[in-house]
């Protein structure tokens, strides 16, 4: 045979070699091992993300309970719209300009909130007390997961959630204060 | 473990999904997703490895590599091609970097390497596709990778310098002197 036509054999059977060749070793445990934890959100990230999401729901359930609870504690004042419960739908489109909105309101009614705080009765304050550091440590957990994945859009909402929750758990304290007051000033 | 029983572990309800919708779940974090990519290509991706390094040990670690760093890479990915494409020219750069590496390493034992390649005797009975999986093997590196990717993988001059990073006459002598390495050995 000619030695051009045995090149030519040769491309003709390299084609025709198999384009798949399994490795002996099962290289996925090695690869699995190198990823996790890298670049996106791993499976224990999204494991604390769910724990995170199911703590803000509880603690949206507990607010819910503990408005009515103070509300039904204090007995003497009606259950009116709270204008801060607008807030959750304002800043869900505004994350970037969170913090400063976030930190202006919270100073604002936090002043008036410690001081409101220390009329209650022992048992509103504990209930009250209790749902904050509920949310505090949502945030907490929030934030941490975040600064992992910062482009996950659930986690940014449950957060928003749960710094319209803090806010909202304020406001009802000193809603409820300047009415007893008015209550009682008439 | 049989590549079977490595198919039973991956997550049934992805078996079916195609390429693109794994990779948009892999982007969010979803390793499961990947794995199904991972099982779906590695055989294409050792294979690449193995005949462009002729060495079953370091394919295994290019493959790993490649698949990291497809992981790494996802969000790169626009979908402009298939991902086993786009994942094979990965596989290709990790052989590559790697070839370099090992060039500033040991650039003499290389010399020495494919001066010893080009006096093998030729002529081998037996299977011939074994046969030619080994003359494959025994080719200089240059001319190997050249041959690889044009001849079995079928990419034109012009992909193959791009990929390799030569003048297309460079990848055409090497492809050239590789055929007829080949024809005299087999």
């Amino acid at each position: 045979m000619k030695q051009s036509e045995k090149e030519q054999r040769v491309m003709r059977d390299a084609k025709r070699l198999p384009k798949e060749i399994q490795p002996e070793h099962d290289l996925w445990p090695a690869i699995r091992s190198a990823i996790a934890g890298t670049r996106q959100l791993s499976d224990h990230d999204r494991a604390q993300s769910r724990v995170v999401a199911w703590r803000i729901a509880a603690s949206v359930a507990l607010i819910a309970f503990s408005s009515l609870t103070t509300l039904w504690v204090s007995r003497k004042v009606p259950v009116d719209p709270v204008v801060i419960s607008e807030l959750p739908v304002t800043l869900v489109g505004r994350y970037n300009a969170l913090e400063s909105s976030y930190t202006g309101a919270r100073a604002q009614l936090l002043h008036e909130f410690t001081v409101n705080l220390a009329k209650l009765s022992p048992e509103t304050r504990t209930v009250v007390e209790k749902n904050l550091a509920e949310i505090m440590q949502a945030v907490d957990e929030i934030n941490e997961v975040l600064a992992k994945d910062p482009s996950n859009t659930l986690l940014q909402r449950l957060l928003l959630a749960a710094y319209a929750s803090e806010l909202e758990v304020y406001a009802n304290v000193n809603r409820i204060s300047r009415m007893e007051m008015l209550r009682t000033e008439t | 473990m049989g590549q079977e029983a490595r198919e039973m572990t991956v997550d049934s309800a992805l078996t079916g999904t195609d390429d693109f919708e794994l990779v948009d779940l892999a982007r969010e974090g979803d390793v499961d997703a990947f794995e199904v990519l991972y099982r779906g290509h590695i055989g294409r991706v050792y294979a690449l490895c193995l005949r462009m390094t002729g060495d079953p040990s370091l394919a295994e670690d290019l493959s790993q590599e490649a698949l990291i760093r497809a992981w790494e890479k996802l969000d790169s990915f626009g979908k402009r091609s298939a991902f086993g494409t786009w994942l094979h020219r990965i596989a290709v750069n990790v052989v590559l970097a790697r070839g370099r590496k090992t060039q500033r390493e040991a650039g003499h034992l290389r010399l020495v390497r494919e001066a010893a390649a080009d006096m093998l005797p030729t002529g081998h009975g037996g299977d011939q596709r074994i046969d030619l999986e080994q003359a494959i093997s025994s080719l200089p590196e240059r001319a190997r990778q050249v041959f690889v990717l044009a001849a079995v993988y079928g990419h034109s001059h012009e992909e193959t310098a791009g990929m390799l990073g030569v003048a297309v006459g460079t990848c055409k002598a090497q492809l050239h002197r590789a055929r007829r390495l080949l024809a005299e050995r087999l």
